[in-house]
């Protein structure tokens, strides 16, 4: 008796839980920002979301940009000196980075002779509840 | 055989629905000839007030397994799996209508309407009305449900129990610590005499976040007069059969203990499972309609936020 509803769970579930990861990837759409070198620079997902409000997002964000020459590029997070990776001579370059921020986070790619920018892609933290003082409280039960 | 797990919900929807009228009138006539209100931000700085105008609805689509003690009570078809749920929170000026989205599946059958009489930072004492029992109707459930008529043919119905309650809340940094006193009101029993009588409920959620996970650690402990138990799995004279004899019911506990966890799928859907295991003292298995003093529930579902 249970053991065939069990196997209605064991399809109906997995199904919709696939359908909703699937929409989350569709729907993460590429965020890119060029300069007049066509520098293709994205940050995928460029949304990582949280349960409530200030928490921290967690989530492995793949970085890429393409150049239709050869480039030397480093990456940097907006505001932070020390940079997250560089590259010489390169035009197609991806990597992966573990993300953890309460706040958006731009990601910068600047050119290494002269520290100027030249594409920058951005990952944004949202929220399902806000923390507000009671929805705080209502959470925790 | 077995009663339909589908019926015992019809019931309890049936209970909450004169408390979400009382609950929209008393938010309507609050909202009347006020100004929008503003958002209010809470932050370390200013004092804890009373809660503004602020609402949420979500849809709750899971499937539970959900036992009973309710000797012959089992869910079947898939259909009595599914529980899609309407939570909804509200609160204005003190005034609030909250769901419990971990402990409550029914629709509407988890809400609590309360007002909010003292809070402080770590502390909060609240009036509550909300549900502590479910009811459940031998009669519909056995011609509807093929429920176990041998056993439970010819009892009475066994209605909701509303509850009135003062409920202090404990606040620590990840952790909630809640404990009701109310009087619970049943139904009536075979002389007509309404049932009524203390509850005592308490629960303490810790909650440990895990990357994107939140997931909340629960132990309860409740305590049930006698003449509630005994409401519920008593069988009085009048429902004295060959195979069901004469059984009054003592005061009694239920401890709990369950994990939840939810994960954010998107700004909108959330995927939330959990496991609960109630285990209620050894005195109610001797009642004849009761067959166990343990259930384990376990939820698995996505959760859309309006």
């Amino acid at each position: 008796m249970y053991f065939n509803v069990g196997k209605g769970i064991a399809i109906v579930l997995p199904t919709l839980l696939y359908c909703l990861l699937v929409c989350k990837q569709v729907s993460a759409n590429e965020l890119a920002v060029s300069d007049n070198n066509k520098v293709v620079f994205t940050a995928l997902p460029e949304q990582c979301v949280t349960l409530r409000q200030g928490r921290s997002c967690f989530a492995t964000v793949e970085l890429q940009w393409k150049s239709p020459s050869k480039q030397s590029f480093c990456l940097y997070q907006e505001g932070e000196k020390k940079q997250l990776a560089c590259w010489k001579n390169s035009n197609n370059v991806q990597i992966k980075i573990d993300f953890e921020s309460n706040k958006s986070v731009k990601y910068q790619l600047r050119k290494e002779v002269n520290d100027k920018v030249v594409a920058e892609a951005q990952v944004e933290v949202s929220w399902q509840h806000k923390n507000t003082a009671r929805k705080r409280r209502w959470r925790l039960f | 055989m077995s009663f339909k797990k589908n019926n015992i919900r019809r019931l309890q929807n049936q209970g909450f629905s004169w408390l979400l009228a009382i609950s929209l009138l008393i938010f309507s006539a609050l909202s009347y000839g006020q100004e929008s209100s503003d958002s209010y931000e809470n932050d370390a700085n200013k004092p804890v007030i009373k809660d503004d105008f602020q609402w949420q609805i979500i849809l709750d689509l899971s499937l539970i397994y959900d036992p009973t003690i309710i000797a012959g009570i089992e869910q079947e078809e898939l259909s009595e799996y599914l529980l899609p749920g309407l939570l909804v929170d509200i609160s204005y000026k003190g005034f609030y209508l909250q769901s419990n989205q971990r402990r409550s599946h029914v629709l509407l059958g988890g809400t609590e309407l309360g007002y909010q009489l003292f809070i402080e930072d770590n502390w909060q004492l609240d009036l509550i009305l909300k549900a502590y029992m479910q009811g459940y109707d031998s009669e519909s459930l056995i011609e509807y449900g093929g429920g176990d008529a041998e056993l439970l043919a010819g009892l009475k119905e066994r209605e909701i129990t509303i509850g009135a309650a003062i409920r202090y809340s404990q606040y620590f940094e990840d952790a909630l610590f809640r404990i009701d006193f109310a009087y619970g009101s049943s139904g009536e029993d075979e002389n007509e005499h309404h049932v009524g009588g203390l509850i005592i409920d308490s629960f303490y959620s810790y909650l440990l976040p895990y990357k994107n996970w939140d997931i909340y650690l629960g132990v309860g402990l409740t305590y049930f007069s006698q003449d509630i138990i005994n409401y519920y799995i008593g069988v009085s004279p009048d429902e004295v059969l060959a195979t069901r004899p004469e059984y009054d019911a003592e005061a009694g506990f239920r401890a709990q203990a369950e994990i939840y966890a939810q994960y954010p799928v998107s700004e909108s859907w959330s995927f939330h499972t959990g496991i609960t295991h109630s285990y209620f003292s050894n005195n109610v298995k001797e009642s004849p309609l009761v067959d166990t003093n343990q259930t384990t529930q376990v939820t698995l579902g996505v959760m859309y936020v309006f």
